[in-house]
């Protein structure tokens, strides 16, 4: 597919320019991306307002279940994502650079109040990606949690990086500033890897020994 | 549109426009013949102006284009240009967050992610705008000035990564 002519990405500006990305249509009471696609707001209430019922109803689950809905979530805002640049900027996505398209992700997650990520790939090629992110959705919304709170997020990620990667891939928060850390972080690697760094979070180890692992099981 | 005149617009619903509002709106619709001569004239000169840039970067940053000999001047030229037309757009809407919102955050974001060093950039813009300033007429420039500044100081101070190569 190297003949395939990638110039176009570069004709035009940000797709996600604040004053051209979202419309609402007052009358009809309905919000719209550029590309016509809806939007809708969720508020901090809604979030908290999830997890709650979540953990009613499910209990231990609960950080599983959000997880789970997240990937999927993950998936579909994936494809969409990938047709609306696609369409947006004239040449295939998936065959833009990385850069190209990490800015791009960037700046989805910014315009859609996500947070904003950095990541790291220096260990791709172990298979492992670590993503940081200022200001994830429950950021201040989770009074005294025993565990990461961004289980939403992690499976969003999963599912996001699933898609354009074509692996079945998997996200564990490691680091939470709800819970004392001083950043929030994620890893992420293939599923069939994550349940050993998930024991080893959930037995109260830290990123550096999380990684560790997971590097020492590649190697 | 132009903020300032949107946002008066905004703010005047549900009476009729004070006359300094009248001044502001007028003032700015007096001007667009101007500015869409401005951008006309830009238009005319663009390529040259811009392929001059290109070659004062190249004489700058020898090494930087060594390493990159299939496309490195093809693509500044690229960039150039899509800056330049969104500086020329911002100037007819007399929109001074024009260029940041729809494409310098953007774009900075690329380029450090592309190892491009500020200074870098800053030169390149620097360039840009000292050719748009030689190519136009004086009053031509005025008008697209503070425009071409906002690349300079956006661009210019970019995050950089540690391994930056340019």
């Amino acid at each position: 597919m190297a003949d395939v002519d990638m110039s176009a990405l570069y004709t035009r500006g940000n797709y996600f320019a604040e004053r051209s990305f979202v419309k609402t249509d007052i009358q009809g009471g309905v919000t719209r991306n550029r590309s016509g696609t809806r939007i809708v707001s969720l508020t901090s209430d809604f979030l908290k307002g999830l997890r709650n019922a979540m953990f009613q109803e499910c209990g231990p689950a609960a950080n599983m279940v959000l997880t789970t809905c997240g990937k999927s979530w993950g998936r579909m805002f994936a494809q969409r994502f990938e047709r609306e640049m696609t369409e947006f900027y004239g040449a295939p996505f998936r065959q833009a650079p990385v850069v190209f398209f990490e800015t791009c992700l960037s700046e989805a997650f910014s315009h859609h109040g996500w947070g904003k990520f950095q990541i790291d790939y220096t260990r791709t090629h172990q298979g492992i990606i670590v993503i940081q992110i200022e200001h994830p959705p429950f950021e201040g919304l989770v009074e005294n949690p025993e565990e990461p709170v961004e289980s939403l997020l992690s499976g969003i990620i999963a599912g996001i990086f699933s898609h354009f990667t074509g692996q079945d891939l998997a996200c564990l928060q490691t680091d939470c500033t709800q819970c004392g850390d001083a950043i929030d972080r994620f890893v992420m690697t293939l599923s069939s890897r994550i349940d050993k760094p998930r024991d080893l979070k959930s037995s109260g180890k830290g990123f550096d020994e999380i990684i560790a692992v997971m590097e020492k099981s590649v190697a | 549109m132009n903020p300032s005149l949107n946002k008066m617009l905004e703010d005047s619903a549900g009476r009729y426009l004070a006359d300094e509002e009248k001044r502001a709106l007028l003032e700015y619709t007096e001007s667009l013949p101007m500015r869409l001569q401005v951008a006309a004239n830009v238009q005319k000169i663009e390529d040259k102006a811009l392929r001059k840039a290109v070659e004062q970067i190249r004489q700058k940053y020898p090494e930087f284009y060594k390493a990159r000999p299939e496309s490195g001047a093809e693509r500044t030229l690229r960039d150039f240009s899509l800056v330049v037309r969104h500086t020329v757009l911002a100037m007819i809407c007399a929109d001074r967050d024009l260029q940041e919102d729809r494409l310098l955050t953007w774009l900075g974001k690329m380029l450090s992610g592309l190892n491009f060093t500020a200074q870098f950039n800053r030169d390149s813009y620097i360039f840009v705008r000292d050719q748009l300033k030689a190519a136009l007429p004086a009053d031509n420039y005025a008008l697209l000035e503070p425009y071409l500044n906002i690349n300079i100081e956006s661009l210019g101070s970019i995050y950089e990564p540690q391994a930056a190569t340019a």
